[in-house]
């Protein structure tokens, strides 16, 4: 899969960046694979064969080394933090709609290893849910920021399934509390709940980068800064972004809240729990309403700039809809995230049914669940008639008004350009100082120097504290220790046929 | 049909005590104040009003107004008003409520973002940055009620056998749950010291900026939806305050509606005698609720183990 998925990754492999994309994926995936082939070995010098059979009968400590490498493993394919730093490189390198299925589908098959490691290993013991939480959280809350920090529309995606990456993780943690607390809602919502995330972000993070990848095409930019006033000029990719939009902040009456609901619900069940399953409920249920406030700001920060307003390039102003093909599919994946927001009985009784194979949640009547969620469905249903209301009534206010147009009001100032409006940067500007310590925003100002000032410029970027420092701490030391070994590398045929025969002496000593 | 009476009340009601803020403040600052139903005749006057739109605007900018009415009644309709039951009731109401409001703030900002006015823009981002931080409080209050009578609704909150109420067991700690809910109240409702209604400067505003360009009947629409949410906040505290609950339902109604007008008149005091602080002070202010609930949590984990 890591292959395959490379040769998608570079597949516009003229342009640099993509190149530069590619390897970095290619090392994460087997970088992540060492780990995988670590814990499999381990396994294999206790079991003494590689059947997942006898994965349960290994010692508790040896368990939990395995199910760490397997965590990170799995954990560099779904883009956990600090090793996603290849997912906002990769992602937006290759096209969008193998992005969409990259972000949609394949990221997720981390998660599955992870929740198939867990139920193998079945392990009751609280110290797997708190890594699993913790990870969950700090991928969860640092995705969103960085979403929010970053100005192109696909790398801000990217960046988004990091964090909704967290927001799964953060249900099985949940889950996996409930298993080692006895708690059997518990266990059953965040289990559901996560479950159930994966599918619905699967749906709109699909529909998300394939209306990314409609305005790429059309207005031949990715960047928020250089967008604007796209719904005039693409409604029907426009209103499905804002459909997915509204859904991937977790906001009802649309899919993204379901999931959410329910991981909320489990965590909420772990109030009644003591000391430290109690704090980490406690913890996930504040995280997951702060990433729900930033994903919310970062996504309206995106509808509300890209596709509102008015288009502040030519390029902007001169796009148009995508193909009627292109059109059908985002339409059939917006209105299934209304759908399942709105009827969400069956899914989550897909989710529930998913379950079953878990051995260690138990067999739990789910029905008693499903009432939960028909209210959900009802009170959606009842908000959606009380919009429509309000809708018709408005309409009928207007009924022999006088309806003028004009210019936006310049609060006094006659002479507005386009250029004026609020930007991606000073929009999340605010936000992103306050995270600053793990947020770092490089600022380049040339300043004015002169009397007569020329030219100046401002650039804000902000940069990824696990792509920083991964690079300072690991890779600078890494290369210079590995310069000084250079001289073996010398390029002289003669010698290196020498090391050969070097070697193979070596190893005949030890036959 | 008691909870749909009552809902019916708070439908109608709601406009007037932003009147009494206003007559509260009038009198500290020596005035006689505009009358008392003052905000129903603004409404009627938008209503009677056509609308100017601007050329920049879509479809997202006439969707904003009716969304976030529709979000704040929604509250009101989840909400147990005056004693009575809520019209709408389950386990896990209450995350549904404040993601209700949270898609209301959602179209909110997309309307303001809409305009293309950088004014707005700026608007925007701060509504969606104190928010941000307002719902890390809001959720570590329904933490904290959880804590204190497991429950996960507004009906089962306020009734059952440990009530969340100032008179039980928990009263002490939710002293500290009042404050912080009077700190969010007026962040979420943009009150003086996080916003001033009142302000005569763009640059300075929140929320009005980010609806200047609203007009008429949409602008009504906002208004009450604006009513609505204060509405919902100040009778959240008002029914930890309650005391106790009265055997009438006209004597339990008239007590409710006396605590809500008293918690106006401490908004009105409160904008009284306090200025707007610097934004960069906004985030601390919101913080400080933030911490204190987190504090009373801390508590409830001693009494506990």
């Amino acid at each position: 899969m890591s292959l395959s998925s490379f040769f998608l990754v570079v597949y516009e492999y003229q342009a640099k960046e993509t190149r530069k994309a590619g390897y970095l994926y290619f090392i994460f995936a087997q970088g992540g694979a060492m780990f995988l082939f670590a814990a499999f070995a381990l396994i294999y010098s206790h079991t003494g064969n590689f059947s997942f059979d006898q994965v349960a009968s290994l010692p508790e400590n040896i368990k939990l080394i395995v199910f760490i490498l397997t965590f990170i493993g799995f954990g560099s394919k779904a883009g956990i933090f600090p090793l996603h730093i290849w997912l906002p490189h990769a992602h937006p390198a290759a096209p969008s709609h193998i992005s969409a299925i990259m972000s949609g589908v394949m990221i997720k098959m981390g998660v599955y290893g992870i929740i198939r490691i867990y139920s193998l290993l079945s392990s009751p013991d609280m110290s797997y849910a708190a890594i699993v939480v913790i990870t969950g959280m700090i991928t969860g809350i640092l995705g969103v920021i960085y979403a929010l920090g970053k100005q192109d529309m696909k790398k801000m995606l990217a960046y988004s399934s990091v964090e909704n990456i967290g927001i799964i993780l953060m249900g099985l943690g949940i889950g996996m509390i409930g298993v080692a607390s006895d708690s059997e809602a518990m266990a059953f919502f965040g289990f559901g709940g996560a479950f159930l995330h994966v599918f619905n972000h699967s749906i709109f993070k699909s529909l998300l980068f394939m209306g990314a990848g409609a305005v790429l095409h059309k207005a031949k930019t990715k960047s928020i800064n250089q967008l604007g006033g796209l719904m005039k000029r693409m409604p029907t990719t426009g209103k499905t972004f804002l459909a997915g939009s509204v859904a991937i902040s977790g906001l009802p009456p649309f899919n993204g809240f379901v999931g959410e609901f329910l991981i909320y619900f489990g965590a909420f069940q772990g109030m009644k729990l003591h000391g430290l399953p109690f704090i980490l409920a406690t913890l996930t249920i504040i995280s997951l309403a702060v990433i729900g406030g930033l994903a919310t700001a970062c996504f309206t920060k995106v509808v509300g700039l890209a596709f509102l307003g008015e288009p502040r390039t030519e390029a902007a102003a001169n796009a148009s809809e995508a193909g009627f093909t292109m059109q059908l599919v985002m339409v059939f994946l917006a209105s299934a995230c209304l759908f399942i927001g709105i009827y969400p009985e069956p899914f989550v009784r897909l989710a529930f049914n998913g379950l079953r194979d878990l051995q260690m949640v138990g067999a739990a009547d789910p029905t008693y669940f499903l009432i939960l969620i028909r209210n959900i469905s009802l009170t959606a249903g009842l908000f959606l008639v009380l919009i429509v209301t309000i809708t018709l009534l408005r309409r009928m206010l207007y009924v022999r008004k006088q309806v003028d147009s004009g210019p936006t009001w310049g609060c006094g100032f006659t002479q507005p350009t386009v250029r004026m409006q609020y930007t991606g940067t000073s929009y999340a500007m605010s936000m992103v100082d306050f995270y600053r310590p793990f947020v770092p925003a490089k600022t380049v100002y040339t300043g004015i120097k002169k009397i007569f000032p020329g030219l100046t410029t401002y650039e804000t970027k902000v940069e990824d504290i696990a792509e920083t420092s991964i690079q300072q701490y690991l890779i600078r030391p890494l290369f210079i220790l590995l310069q000084k070994l250079l001289w073996i590398q010398h390029g002289k045929i003669q010698l290196y046929i020498a090391y050969i025969i070097l070697a193979i002496v070596v190893l005949l000593l030890f036959i | 049909m008691e909870s749909i009476m009552s809902f019916g009340i708070a439908l109608l009601a709601a406009p007037l005590f932003p009147g009494i803020i206003l007559k509260v403040k009038a009198f500290w600052a020596g005035k006689k104040g505009p009358p008392l139903l003052i905000k129903y005749y603004t409404f009627f006057k938008l209503l009677r009003k056509g609308s100017v739109y601007s050329t920049s605007t879509s479809f997202i900018f006439k969707m904003g107004p009716t969304i976030s009415l529709s979000a704040a009644i929604m509250a009101l309709l989840i909400f147990p008003l005056a004693g009575t039951a809520p019209v709408i009731s389950f386990k896990g109401d209450v995350i549904l409520l404040f993601y209700m409001l949270g898609l209301g703030r959602f179209f909110t900002i997309a309307a303001a973002l809409d305009t293309a006015s950088p004014f707005e823009g700026m608007g925007a981002a701060r509504e969606a940055y104190f928010s941000t931080l307002a719902e890390a409080t809001t959720f570590i209050i329904l933490v904290l009620f959880y804590r204190i009578n497991g429950a996960l609704s507004f009906a089962d909150y306020f009734t059952g056998a440990e009530p969340i109420t100032i008179m039980g067991p928990a009263g002490a700690v939710l002293l500290l749950v009042i404050v912080s809910l009077f700190i969010i109240l007026l962040t979420e409702n943009s009150r003086v010291p996080v916003d001033d209604p009142a302000t005569h400067l763009e640059l300075t505003m929140i929320h009005e900026v980010m609806i200047l360009d609203h007009s008429g009947p949409d602008l009504a629409l906002i208004e009450l939806g604006a009513f609505y949410k204060l509405f919902f906040y100040a009778a959240f505290i008002a029914q930890i305050l309650h005391p106790l609950q009265l055997a009438s339902p006209w004597s339990n109604g008239l007590l409710f509606y006396g605590i809500m007008s008293l918690i106006y008149v401490a908004i009105g005091m409160t904008e009284s005698i306090m200025a707007r602080y610097r934004m960069h002070l906004v985030p601390k202010f919101i913080l400080t609720s933030f911490a204190l609930v987190f504090f009373a949590t801390i508590l409830t984990m001693g009494v506990v183990q």
